[in-house]
Formats: C-alpha cells, structure tokens, sequence
C-alpha cells in the first residue's frame, strides 16, 4: 500500500522507513530501507497513539508530532482512522514529507484495500491512556492531570 | 608513583576520596585554563591545599569547582604547611554544597529566557514549564493545558529510547493555527508557538543561537 501511493516518499534519499497503522494499532503496512530495524514499529506506534490521544482531549487539533534528534527525524501524523510514522535522516526536509502525504494521502483514504482494511476496526476505539498501556511514571502523570 | 589524568573522567572530589581513605601521603596538582593548584594529603586528610591566590578551604573550594583539566598525583610528596584543620569529608561536602548552590543561583530565570527569545517574528507565545509541568514563566494558550503538555515531552523521552538516543535537538506539534515547539533548555521546557509563516530549520537555528548566549 506505501509503495502504491506514497511511492514518491520512498524516493527520498534519506528517507529510512515509512509505517502505517490503523487506529487499533494494527500495523497495516511498512516500507523500509534494507538495513533498517524492523522491530521498531512494534514498539513506536504506541507512544504516538498516547500523544495524540492526549492531544485530541480538548487541545488545539495538532496533527502532526515532528522529533528531530542526533541521528536523524521522527515525523508522526494522525490521519482519520489511521496513524502514519516516517522516519528519515537528519538531512531530510519534512516539509518534502508533508507535501507528498498532503497530495497523495486523498488516493489512499479513498482507496477500496483501505477501506477495506478499515472496516475490520473495532467500532469500539482503544482508549490507549488505560492503566495497562503506561508506566509507573505516565500514570502518576495523569493521576495529576485528572485530579486538577 | 605519578598517575596523571583528565577531570573529566575523574573528578576532583573522588580523587580526594581516594587518597583519605586510603592514608596516603600524597601531592595532587591540578591544572586548568583557570590556574594550578596543589592539594597535599597526610594521615587520611586534606592538610593543605592552594589555588592562587587561595590557601586551605577556599583553596579545595576552587579546585572542586574544575571540571575540566589535568591532574597529577604524586606519591610520598610531604605537605610545605597544614592549612587545613577540618575533617576531608567536611570539607568537601561543604564546597560541593556551595558549589551547588551557585551554579543554581547563576542558572537564567524563567523570565530572562521568555523575555530573550521573545520579540522575533512569527512568535506568537512564549512560556516556560518546570518538569514537573508547572508553569513558571508566561502564559499558555487556554487551549493548551501544561499538565498534558509534560505529558507529552515524557513520551517524546521514551520514544527516543528506542532510537538509542537522548539528544533532542528539537520537537514541535503542527496544526492549522501553527506550530507548537517544545525545548528542553537547562532545568526547563520552554514552548513557542509561532505562526505558520517560518521556515523550521532557519527558526530552530535562530532559537538555539539565543540559547546559547543565555548559558
């Protein structure tokens, strides 16, 4: 599906993998340079869901989470019932990124393998800020949260 | 014997430590872009200790304060003077103690760094947040609320873990309204909002740039 409609993406030199998930943090695709640590997208995904689930409690409507780090960047963005995770090299503009997700993203919502893949989610969403999600600390963090 | 070596990777204080427990009658120089100094060891104690134009206590004091530099311990070297007549320990832990609380007192306040980087275009707010997500300085957009915010930055942490990296060089949320950056400076998270008329990487450049004159 990444290689279908968001092909220009992988053409990116420096691009290092691209992940697409539905909003029950099913992986529902990946692209990746050969080198790269798969593993990663098992254990990414969660984090990110947790952010934007924070971010969709009355905040202003942040789509998107860009983290640029010593060894390169991490940018996340929430599509409507999806979660796409792209992780390139320090020398990658994300606004390259941004701008090919913003063209090709209406093909693959439209797209019936999509809508295919969407329809096996639950009705009932996944509330990720549930104890069994988070550590000792992000409970304490929210414990304060909730008693403000 | 001479053991020579860097205090980057042996402090002072341990060096200390290790010639008082171990009783050794011993000279250790310390050279720094800042001077030399001499500490001179005799039955399980600092007995003297000079760091131009300091003699005794303040001496030690100066010398712990190094972070950086060349040190040398010679074995057997005798003490020219006892200066010093307060237990090692005491006398370490007191500096380190007064060492702390300069460095806190010399750290910028919340509202020097919101009044620093304030005033530059596109800048539409500046606040700043202890770790604990309590606001110090500035205020937040009523749509923002802090708590969620260190929230945020915490899970921004872990997901650097898995990158085998901690060294942010910047993070920022995106939506219609702007851009939400968030920087870790010192003992602070500092937040600028910004309109949606700046170039990231110019802006982010331009930020660090101000930081670093406030250090």
């Amino acid at each position: 599906m990444i290689s279908e409609f968001l092909n220009d993406m992988t053409q990116i030199e420096g691009l290092e993998a691209i992940a697409l998930y539905r909003s029950d943090n099913a992986l529902i695709d990946t692209w990746s340079e050969p080198n790269f640590d798969q593993n990663i997208f098992d254990l990414v995904s969660i984090h990110y869901f947790q952010i934007f689930s924070i971010l969709g409690t009355g905040f202003r409507d942040f789509q998107e989470v860009v983290l640029a780090h010593s060894q390169g960047k991490i940018y996340a963005r929430v599509l409507p019932d999806l979660l796409l995770v792209v992780i390139v090299k320090s020398s990658v503009d994300i606004s390259l990124v941004r701008l090919i997700i913003n063209v090709k993203i209406a093909d693959l919502l439209k797209s019936r393998k999509l809508q295919k893949i969407l329809k096996k989610v639950s009705k009932k969403s996944i509330n990720f800020l549930q104890k069994k999600y988070l550590d000792d600390s992000e409970i304490v963090l929210l414990n304060n949260i909730k008693s403000r | 014997m001479v053991l020579v070596g860097n205090l980057k990777d042996l402090h002072l204080a341990n060096i200390i430590q290790l010639n008082c427990m171990e009783s050794n009658i011993a000279k250790v120089t310390v050279s720094s872009h800042d001077g030399m100094g001499y500490l001179y060891f005799a039955e399980g104690q600092i007995v003297h200790a000079e760091f131009s134009p300091y003699i005794g206590e303040r001496a030690v004091f100066e010398m712990l304060a190094i972070n950086d530099g060349q040190f040398k311990v010679e074995a057997g070297v005798q003490a020219p003077a006892h200066t010093i007549k307060r237990p090692w320990n005491s006398v370490v832990l007191d500096s380190l103690r007064e060492l702390d609380e300069k460095r806190e007192q010399s750290l910028p306040s919340p509202q020097k760094i919101s009044a620093m980087l304030s005033g530059q275009k596109s800048i539409k707010n500046i606040c700043v947040l202890d770790h604990d997500g309590k606001l110090v300085e500035g205020k937040l957009d009523e749509r923002i609320d802090s708590d969620f915010l260190a929230f945020i930055w915490y899970k921004i942490k872990k997901i650097l873990t898995l990158f085998n990296t901690e060294n942010i060089n910047y993070t920022y949320l995106k939506d219609h309204w702007g851009y939400l950056f968030i920087i870790e400076f010192q003992v602070s998270l500092i937040f600028i909002e910004t309109d949606l008329n700046i170039i990231v990487d110019d802006f982010v450049t331009a930020m660090s740039k101000t930081l670093k004159s406030i250090k």
